[in-house]
């Protein structure tokens, strides 16, 4: 299940992102008239229409699998914040409209008219993530009923809908979404460039990639630290495993190491700034910050090694990128012609770290919960399903995952193969007059 | 009626939807895979998958409609059928998946791939098999023998549930309907386009399947009074009028076709498949899953079914005019390229 969703992950982030990218291509194009930004936006619409076909195949298994999976997860959630998934379900629709307009719209409709039909595309993408993440938010912060005697009671679904934890938690998620998709096409744009492809096609993706990357960068780690601080008021279990914090402690110092391994008190190997934890979760550098330890062994996650890494990752990564992104824009303003080939290699690693920091900030979210999977109402095990042959379902699925990828990955890799041959025809022509 | 009720109904709209447009995709897979491989085959195979190619993401949002619908609405109801429907859900799903994939990765290759011919042979199984399974286990929940007790399945489960002889009638059913409309749907393009020779060839597809269509459907309905009698209480009850529409729907869509209006033919086989599927919501309502779980007793409280009602009027507000111009476009489209 956690399986599906991360797979249905890496591309429902291109259907975030890439729809916003194209039309900033093609805006650019309107604007300017130069066919360089027609061409990318094209050659994007062409990836995306791939990715979007992967995305809802895995999509439909994840509305399969809540209820094949996860009963007793629907029966409770179904009622409470059923809604969003449901409205997912026609921002979906939405997107799959208007994306067969664009992509039969191109030298058919107006430009402009053909850049408008691309603005719901985009709209319902992010609308997408809003509702599905709005729902995970109400599973780590639940609201909009009353639970009294194991009976749910008092249903209000636009309570649940907005509670504690969305405007951050879908604030990040977008613009994770946003900035994974700005790195990967600075990434494929610095592969050309280190194969010797130069010219204004491959320098226009990558400026597009790094601009929106170096908007974007910073504001995460802002959002990223407001999401940090939802969870210290809202999940003092989840807090401590993901700031390795074993004791309960005034004014609590921020750990840089510190992985929690099972069997042992304290966490090791650990480097702390003090006081800043204190600052970062609750505004107060004497606040309390409580220990792990202090959980009853029932509601302490059992993955709290996972989730301290997962968490580092994520917040490496993130100052890896915000680094980039301004050592990039320092360098370019002294070099004219693209970057050197340091930066390049650095640019290609950064798309699939980008990718990696969104899994990992998932991970932290989902094995942070456990052992609820509706945080404090109800437990992981309570929710799945008892039906046997559950194993040889999985390993089908896993099956039917690696398939795709690779044939994902094979198309794709195909339709990368430099500037397209009409731009390569005009410069000709220009070079002849 | 209440709210619940006529969320179920919208609900059941979604799934005629999906059995007319899915399967009509479905089907247009099964004649994908009936059209030889010579030259002439070639040119039919092509008509079918540009028939196909733009619609389908669209086409399959319905099946995710009643998913999501019955989670939100009927939050039990789900619940129940996700216990007792594992196995063959799970089929039905990896074909839709493959179909789904092949579909998206065959339209970039070309002929001359060493991949062309696995990813057809891919598509045609799947679209066989998944309107197979999906009619088998649909033939199983309307016998509603399903008991679900305190969440859990306590009878009428697993393999019992979607594979026996009544099962495999209204599987097969479900397959020739699915063909009959697709090959119904395609003589229309094609003779639209005035390609005569490939409507002649659909129109005999279309033929066969609608012949095979009654007569499991007959056989179904027979089956259905020893195997199924609560079903068959229903189909002669409550359920009767859909019937009877759906094979008077069959018979119109044989004489359409010997009569060569394709249009006529076109609108029986739909028709007919909308026919089936209301027989059989209207001979179990209001049951939903077996004899206990039913409309009221699985559906979520007020506050929740007010705010699906709004968001569906409001979903439809924004999708009704959205298709219409996708549908426009593509009318557009398909006018240039006759011109
Ligand atoms: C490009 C992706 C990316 C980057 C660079 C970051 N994050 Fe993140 N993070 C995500 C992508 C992400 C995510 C995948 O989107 C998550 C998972 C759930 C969610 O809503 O966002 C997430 C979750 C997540 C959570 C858990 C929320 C919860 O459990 O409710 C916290 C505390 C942070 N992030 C904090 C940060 C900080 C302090 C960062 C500093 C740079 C950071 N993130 C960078
Ligand atoms: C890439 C993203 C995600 C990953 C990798 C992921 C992974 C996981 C994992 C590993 C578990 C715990 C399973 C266990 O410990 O037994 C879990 C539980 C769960 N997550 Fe996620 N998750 C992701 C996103 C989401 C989202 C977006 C939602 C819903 C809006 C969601 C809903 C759930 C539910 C309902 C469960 C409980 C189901 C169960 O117990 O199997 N997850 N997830
Ligand atoms: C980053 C944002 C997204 C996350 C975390 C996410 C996660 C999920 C989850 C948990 C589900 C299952 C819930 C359900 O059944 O409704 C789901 C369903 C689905 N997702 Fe996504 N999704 C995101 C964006 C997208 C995008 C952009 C697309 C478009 C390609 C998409 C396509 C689908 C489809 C088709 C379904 C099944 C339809 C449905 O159930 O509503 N998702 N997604």
């Amino acid at each position: 299940m956690g399986t599906s969703l991360a797979f249905h992950l890496s591309f429902a982030v291109f259907g975030v992102g890439l729809p916003v990218m194209m039309l900033i291509a093609e805006g650019m194009h309107l604007r300017g008239g130069d066919p360089a930004w027609r061409a990318l936006a094209r050659r994007w619409s062409k990836a995306f229409a791939i990715l979007f076909a992967v995305g809802a195949v895995s999509g439909t298994i994840i509305s399969f699998e809540l209820g094949l999976l996860w009963p007793g997860f629907s029966r409770v959630a179904g009622r409470i914040i059923g809604l969003p998934f449901s409205l997912e379900g026609f921002a979906f629709f939405l997107e799959a409209i208007f994306l067969g307009i664009y992509l039969y719209g191109w030298d058919r409709i107006s430009p402009r008219a053909h850049w408008l039909s691309g603005v719901p595309v985009a709209i319902s993408g992010i609308a997408s993530a809003f509702f599905i993440v709005t729902a995970n938010a109400w599973m780590n912060v639940p609201r909009g009923f009353k639970l009294s005697h194991g009976h749910i009671t008092h249903i209000d679904p636009v309570a649940a809908l907005f509670n504690p934890a969305w405007p951050t938690e879908t604030t990040h998620m977008v613009f994770g979404a946003l900035l994974a998709t700005a790195f990967g096409i600075a990434s494929v744009y610095a592969v050309g460039m280190l194969r010797g492809r130069r010219d204004g096609y491959h320098r226009r993706g990558l400026a597009l990639g790094m601009s929106a990357a170096a908007i974007l960068a910073p504001l995460q780690l802002a959002v990223g630290d407001l999401l940090g601080r939802t969870v210290a008021h809202n999940q003092p279990a989840k807090l401590a495993a993901i700031e390795g914090q074993f004791q309960t402690e005034h004014g609590a110092g921020l750990n840089l190491g510190g992985f929690p391994i099972p069997g042992h008190e304290h966490a090791i190997l650990n480097l702390r700034i003090p006081n800043v934890l204190s600052l970062l979760a609750y505004d107060n550098p004497h606040a309390t910050v409580r220990g792990l330890g202090t959980f009853p062994k029932a509601d302490q996650t059992p993955l709290a090694l996972p989730v301290r890494l997962s968490f580092l990752g994520m917040v490496g990564i993130g100052t890896f990128l915000i680094g980039l992104s301004v050592w990039y824009w320092l360098r370019r303003r002294r070099q004219g012609h693209g970057p050197d080939r340091l930066t390049l290699i650095a640019l290609v690693a950064a798309g699939p770290l980008a990718f990696l920091a969104n899994e990992l900030g998932w991970m932290v979210t989902e094995f942070g919960r456990q052992p609820w999977v509706i945080y404090g109402v109800l437990r992981t095990d309570h929710a799945i399903t008892t039906a046997p042959g559950l194993g040889a379902i999985f390993a089908g699925f896993a099956l039917v995952y690696v398939v795709l990828s690779g044939m994902t990955v094979w198309l794709l890799r195909r339709l990368a193969t430099g500037a397209p041959a009409v731009l390569q025809a005009a410069r000709d022509l220009a070079v002849a007059a | 009626m209440t709210l619940a009720d006529v969320l179920i109904a919208v609900i059941w709209s979604g799934l005629t939807a999906y059995a007319v447009l899915g399967g009509a995709d479905f089907g247009a897979g099964v004649l994908h895979l009936l059209s030889p491989t010579h030259l002439a085959g070639r040119r039919r195979q092509e008509s079918i998958t540009t028939a196909m190619g733009p619609a389908w993401e669209a086409n399959h949002v319905w099946l995710i409609f009643v998913l999501t619908g019955l989670l939100t609405a009927f939050p039990d109801a789900f619940a129940a059928l996700g216990s007792a429907v594992l196995a063959p859900a799970s089929l039905a799903l990896v074909a839709i998946v493959v179909r789904g994939a092949a579909l998206a990765f065959g339209g970039q290759l070309t002929v001359a791939d060493r991949l062309q011919r696995p990813v057809r042979l891919a598509f045609g199984v799947a679209s066989v098999s998944a309107p197979l399974v999906m009619g088998a286990l649909a033939g199983g929940l309307a016998r509603q023998r399903v008991i679900i007790d305190s969440g859990r399945v306590s009878a009428g489960g697993g393999a019992a549930l979607w594979l026996g002889w009544f099962q495999l009638a209204t599987g097969l059913m479900a397959l020739a309907a699915c063909t009959a409309v697709a090959a119904a749907l395609l003589a229309t393009r094609s003779s639209g386009r005035g390609e005569e020779r490939l409507a002649r060839a659909f129109r005999r597809h279309a033929a066969w399947a609608t012949a095979a269509t009654a007569a499991l459907a007959a056989m179904a309905l027979a089956l259905s009074s020893s195997e199924a009698p609560r079903l068959h209480s229903g189909l002669t009850g409550r359920g009767l009028p859909a019937v009877i529409v759906a094979f008077l729907a069959l018979a119109v869509t044989a004489a359409a076709l010997r009569l060569r209006r394709d249009r006529w033919a076109r609108g029986g086989a739909v028709l007919a498949m909308a026919g089936m599927v209301w027989g059989w919501g209207l001979a179990q309502f209001p049951r939903l899953v077996g004899p206990r779980v039913t409309v009221a007793s699985s559906a979520a409280p007020p506050a929740e079914l007010h705010a699906i009602a709004i968001a569906l009027g409001a979903g439809a507000v924004l999708l009704l005019p959205s298709l219409w111009l996708l549908h426009g476009a593509f009318r557009r489209a398909a006018a240039e390229v006759t011109r």
